[in-house]
């Protein structure tokens, strides 16, 4: 041992905050992208809105001096660090299945957890799992610091942080042990919906075209048949990685929300969720809140087919999907439709 | 739960001096499929690299020597650090490999974005520096003979050099192995991994062969523009390293001269060199010492033999391989020519 180190290892040593009490302030929202999670982000995170490019990644009104009720991190993404694709495959995109027969995401570390000598291997995971929990509370704990350099009027116990993690959801199975004492929101949305929104994005002139970030519309309905049979796969392995994180953490510290519940009573649903994050949730400021989220108050410029917010209408896969892209998304979202409550 | 501190401190609480543990690493990047394993083999024999061992590595029964350096067979922190996403794009017409950094860097709320860069980067050190260290912990658990100060750590990374620029750039005080060989045979390599006997198609991550020639022509494409990108990435990260503490070293030249060049390594890593055990460890992991049954075509250790690519690339492939990677190749020294095209 030299000078230097320390008479014995700590992987909480030398952090400005109560690690645990930071952890019981995270709460995870997982699940699909194409479910609302935005939407459900803004709602729990008024009256701050996303704004990637800000320094610290919201932005609230001018003036505004209220005390913070729980702090935004919109596409924190530590899921796709912390389980990467393996060899070239984008986190989540492929699929993998267990000695079960359950489809889960083919991440690197699924793959090569028996290889000792890997980073974050099976063999040495009492090592890299302290190490990637304290990373993610010092990255997270920077928010709140900066908040508060920001001028915002945050309490002297560490506020919420609310974490959209959806496109992390293969993740989730990883993540969450790491964070026994936060909470996890399992966000559910009938996956044919999910579909039909993901293939709106990806078809010409959608919004992920446009950035270039999708296979920029499809040539051929042979081709459209067969992303859709693929993003079914992938739906499904996603749930079933945040099904197993959903079961196995504190049922206290965890709640199943479905985007279609949300829509059909946003006020009610918001102030059962606060309630339970403590968070003020009198009527008036749920209705308040909802009102100013609803789908009706984004400009008529800002929603439609094509667009980030498209329709919020529950079933627009029945007229979106055509009958044989309907049967292969069954075909393999079925099992996993079923258990999450959704009807055939 | 522990009493906050006072004041953060990124290396707090290790059991290390974390800038001597920095300076024992000697990180291998380039491109598979160029002879990484062998050098790594080379640099810390007696262990030998077995991934699925406890340790990630064995060595002979009863040996008892010094442990000179200690293996770290693919370790793949880079594939976590920043995380390829499968493609290669082009920046001012120069082929990079797309990383989820790369995406989402000017994001702030993304965990790994600039904005808060001087936040994730002290951490994502420590991360690497923890894990590694437990590496040399259990060895010494192990029974084996680690010297009381720290000892030199060897990682091949080179599936991970994708990230080599932010890897080195964490870690100025370790030393940094350009691994290059001519691109053309790396193509070639990988070809025959991906063949339907391949060892990489056996283990379920090849292609299992090609269906029509175009479809060959394009894998060959994708192939030459991955290798074209890393070597940048390599490059970039070689270029801002320390000229004491990096290498070139070209596969071409350790396999004509591995004593002179596996000598001039040694002494520059500070590992023992004297001539007669240079000369055991290089004919211990010379090609003619591996069993016949385990090299050969469709095997992980196949010919050793430089410039195949004439043979076995057909001239058109040689030609678009000329285009994709001519202007690298060139720069690296290797020849200009397509061969027989």
């Amino acid at each position: 041992m030299t000078p230097k180190a320390s008479s014995s290892y700590s992987p909480t040593a030398g952090l400005p905050f109560d690690d645990e009490e930071l952890e019981s302030k995270l709460v995870w929202i997982w699940g699909s992208p194409r479910s609302g999670s935005t939407w459900l982000l803004e709602l729990l995170c008024h009256p701050f809105q996303m704004d990637p490019k800000s320094q610290i990644g919201f932005k609230w009104r001018e003036g505004w001096g209220g005390t913070v009720p729980a702090l935004p991190v919109n596409e924190f993404q530590i899921g796709a660090h912390l389980a990467p694709g393996i060899y070239g495959d984008s986190a989540g995109d492929a699929t993998v299945e267990d000695d079960g027969g359950t489809v889960l995401p083919r991440t690197l570390n699924r793959v090569t957890d028996y290889f000792a000598s890997y980073a974050f291997s099976d063999a040495y995971a009492d090592v890299w799992r302290p190490e990637a929990r304290r990373m993610t509370l010092v990255r997270l704990y920077a928010v709140i610091e900066r908040a508060r350099d920001a001028g915002l009027s945050i309490p002297p116990e560490l506020p919420l942080l609310a974490i959209k993690e959806v496109n992390g959801s293969h993740a989730a199975d990883l993540v969450m042990p790491l964070f026994g004492r936060s909470r996890m929101i399992f966000l559910v949305r009938d996956g044919r919906d999910v579909l039909d929104s993901i293939v709106d994005a990806n078809s010409s002139g959608g919004w992920l075209t446009k950035r270039k970030w999708g296979p920029t519309g499809f040539e051929s309905a042979e081709e459209r048949l067969e992303f859709v049979r693929e993003n079914a796969r992938k739906w499904t392995a996603r749930m079933n990685a945040c099904t197993a994180a959903y079961e196995e953490h504190d049922p206290k510290l965890r709640v199943k929300v479905r985007y279609e519940d949300l829509l059909a009573d946003t006020a009610a649903q918001l102030g059962e969720l606060e309630r339970w994050l403590g968070l003020p949730a009198g009527p008036k400021r749920m209705e308040s809140i909802a009102a100013q989220h609803a789908f009706e108050a984004v400009p008529e410029r800002g929603r439609g087919p094509g667009k980030l917010r498209r329709a919020a209408t529950p079933g627009s896969w029945r007229d979106g999907l055509t009958a044989a892209e309907q049967d292969v998304a069954n075909e393999a979202m079925a099992e996993t439709l079923a258990e999450l409550g959704y009807e055939r | 739960m522990t009493e906050p501190a006072r004041t953060y401190s990124a290396i707090a609480g290790l059991p290390f001096d974390d800038e001597e543990l920095e300076s024992k690493l000697v990180w291998i990047f380039g491109s598979p499929r160029t002879g990484s394993t062998w050098l790594l083999e080379m640099l810390c024999h007696p262990l030998a690299p077995r991934r699925d061992e406890p340790l990630g590595f064995t060595w002979p029964d009863g040996w008892e020597g010094q442990v000179p350096a200690v293996a770290v067979d693919e370790f793949l922190i880079s594939a976590h650090l920043a995380p390829y996403q499968g493609r290669v794009i082009d920046i001012f017409e120069t082929p990079f490999p797309a990383t989820l950094n790369g995406l989402f860097q000017r994001r702030s709320s993304y965990a790994f974005s600039t904005e808060f860069a001087d936040v994730w980067r002290p951490e994502a050190r420590r991360l690497t520096l923890v894990r590694l260290y437990a590496v040399i912990e259990r060895a010494r658990r192990a029974g084996l003979d680690v010297t009381p100060e720290l000892p030199v750590v060897v990682i091949k990374e080179v599936n991970g050099s994708h990230a080599a620029d932010l890897i080195m750039s964490l870690f100025p005080r370790s030393k940094m192995i350009f691994l290059l060989r001519d691109g053309r045979d790396i193509v070639d390599s990988l070809l025959d991994a991906n063949s339907p006997d391949g060892w990489l198609t056996r283990t379920g991550l090849g292609r299992g062969g090609f269906e029509t020639d175009a479809e060959r022509f394009e894998w060959v494409r994708d192939t030459c523009r991955n290798w074209t990108a890393r070597v940048n990435v390599c490059s970039k990260a070689y270029k801002s390293h320390d000229p004491e503490l990096r290498r070139r070293v070209r596969y071409e030249d350790l396999l004509a001269d591995t004593p002179a060049q596996l000598t001039e390594l040694a002494s520059w890593i500070g590992l023992p060199g004297d001539e007669s055990r240079i000369d055991a460890v290089v004919e211990a992991h010379s090609f003619d010492a591996v069993p016949d049954k385990r090299k050969g075509k469709g095997k992980r250790r196949r010919a050793a033999t430089p410039g195949q690519w004439r043979e076995s690339l057909t001239p058109d492939e040689q030609r678009l391989a000329m285009e994709i990677m001519g202007e690298r190749l060139t720069e690296l020294g290797y020849a200009a020519d397509s061969g027989g095209a």
